[in-house]
């Protein structure tokens, strides 16, 4: 407890997050109707993946179900716009599935029918080379789901001979540094990588003691416990929402090995960028 | 479960493992952080489960830019063979409900080691005392338990007394001389320290 300056007391904030015994002491005075509801709000929060165009769930974890050698992952909508301009529309893409979840900032409810404004999470394989694999992911994965995601998507058999590369947004505030966060030139792209990734990293490494959390994350972890060549690219920006100038600031990975072959004609992309951006403007306007 | 860095599980019979509790002040992670740094442990595996929250970075210990751009994770395991200590660090906190099930993962695998010891470094409250954390002592497996009752606020030289303290027991480094102000000198500082309160600010604010 601590005493503020008007006299009240007050629990102190702990940096240690819930302390145990709280939990403990919640699950004694729950009734058998508590333990139903948190039951059916576990089985709401479930991750599951489903091929939309039959609305059935996929029987095994997606890579078990499909041979991967290249698989891009692009979490937020920045990322996702990057993905959509410079490689989707260069390409034949098909898309293999679809991950339904739900949680307090993604309220997805409907996947087979989603508007363009809405939050979603979609696996795509190349026609021509199905063993190159993307993921669009612009809804929320909740932390409590994150590990969920990463068993229906990677399985329990983590396979080395595949490269994955991860493209994510954070805010510049986020970034630690001795220079004042004014002065920093955002965008700026900084990258992680595992153990046994051996290619070019097309920025420079994300330093001390700056740290990544989230979907990013858990699957650079479950990489590089596993061994499987991975990076991660992460653009520090000061404009979370969909933003020209941000989704650009991650061209440089189009010369890296795990883009290239995969993006055919930039200046076309960077004007189909440029209608995405305007078509989003238009959604977002609030007498429409 | 235990997923070790090279091709075999290493050979941890006898040895004692220390690990923090995520506790106020992260005292227990920062002595854990404190003994790994100074001693120079090397990084023999990782304990992925899926309890706590997952957070990645380039190695916290660095040292040189050579060592700089190893990636580190939110559970990783090191070792002192010639000391035979084992460090567990946790670097991020608990899902919501699944810190029983971390301590259930983690007593098999303490057990299925053969860890001779196990001590844990705590913090609490100053305004709270509880003897709630000892849940192994009906698993047979020796464990001590060392707290220090602490504020949240900057909690460097609450790891320092913490280490200092453990280090009076398992003597892991020289005796402290009679001059009190030389033991913050013996710990090695990780570089991942930095920035601990915040940016540079704008030189115009003055």
């Amino acid at each position: 407890m601590a005493a503020t300056f008007f006299g009240e007391v007050v629990k102190a904030p702990c940096r240690a997050g819930t302390e145990d015994e709280e939990e403990e002491d919640e699950r004694k005075k729950e009734t058998p109707e508590d333990r139903e509801v948190r039951r059916q709000l576990a089985r709401k929060r479930e991750v599951q993946l489903l091929r939309r165009q039959t609305d059935t769930s996929l029987e095994v974890s997606l890579l078990e179900k499909y041979s991967c050698s290249k698989f891009i992952i692009a979490i937020g909508g920045n990322a996702v716009a990057f993905l959509s301009s410079f490689v989707m529309n260069s390409g034949v893409w098909e898309e293999v599935g679809c991950a339904k979840l739900w949680n307090e900032w993604c309220r997805t409810t409907d996947s087979a029918h989603l508007s363009p404004s809405e939050a979603f999470c979609v696996f795509y394989h190349q026609k021509c080379n199905p063993s190159v694999f993307l993921c669009q992911c612009s809804c929320y994965v909740a932390e409590d789901q994150q590990y969920q995601w990463l068993e229906k998507v990677f399985g329990s058999c983590p396979r080395k001979n595949m490269q994955i590369t991860i493209l994510t947004c954070r805010h510049v505030t986020d970034y630690k540094t001795s220079e004042c966060t004014g002065s920093l030139p955002s965008p700026f792209l900084k990258a992680l990588k595992t153990q046994n990734f051996r290619g070019r990293v097309c920025c420079s490494l994300l330093e001390q003691p700056n740290i990544v959390h989230d979907l990013p994350a858990a699957v650079l972890s479950y990489c590089q416990v596993w061994k499987i060549p991975a990076v991660l690219y992460l653009c520090y920006t000061d404009v979370m929402k969909l933003d020209l100038i941000t989704v650009e600031a991650f061209k440089p990975i189009l010369s890296s090995r795990s883009l290239k072959g995969l993006v055919k004609n930039i200046p076309q992309s960077t004007e189909i960028l440029k209608k995405l951006m305007t078509a989003n403007e238009i959604q977002s306007n609030i007498y429409t | 479960m235990f997923v070790p860095c090279g091709d075999s599980v290493p050979d941890l019979t006898g040895f004692t493992l220390l690990m923090p509790a995520v506790s106020v002040g992260n005292v227990g992670q920062l002595a854990i952080d404190l003994i790994i740094s100074t001693l120079n442990m090397p990084k023999i595996g990782y304990f992925y489960t899926d309890c706590l929250i997952p957070m990645v970075g380039n190695n916290p210990y660095a040292t040189a830019e050579e060592n700089s751009t190893e990636l580190s994770t939110n559970t990783e395991v090191y070792s002192s063979p010639s000391r035979k200590l084992v460090a567990l660090q946790l670097r991020s906190i608990f899902i919501k409900h699944k810190s029983k099930s971390f301590c259930e993962k983690l007593l098999s695998w303490v057990k299925s080691s053969c860890f001779a010891a196990v001590i844990v470094l705590s913090s609490s409250h100053s305004y709270h005392r509880n003897d709630l954390q000892l849940r192994s002592s009906s698993k047979d497996i020796q464990m001590a338990v060392l707290l220090k009752f602490v504020s949240e606020g900057d909690n460097i030289p609450d790891a320092l007394g913490l280490v200092e303290y453990l280090n009076e027991w398992l003597q892991i480094i020289k005796p402290h001389s009679d001059d009190p102000t030389a033991s913050s000198l013996r710990w090695k500082i990780p570089s991942s320290w930095r920035l601990l309160f915040g940016n540079g600010f704008p030189p115009a604010l003055f």
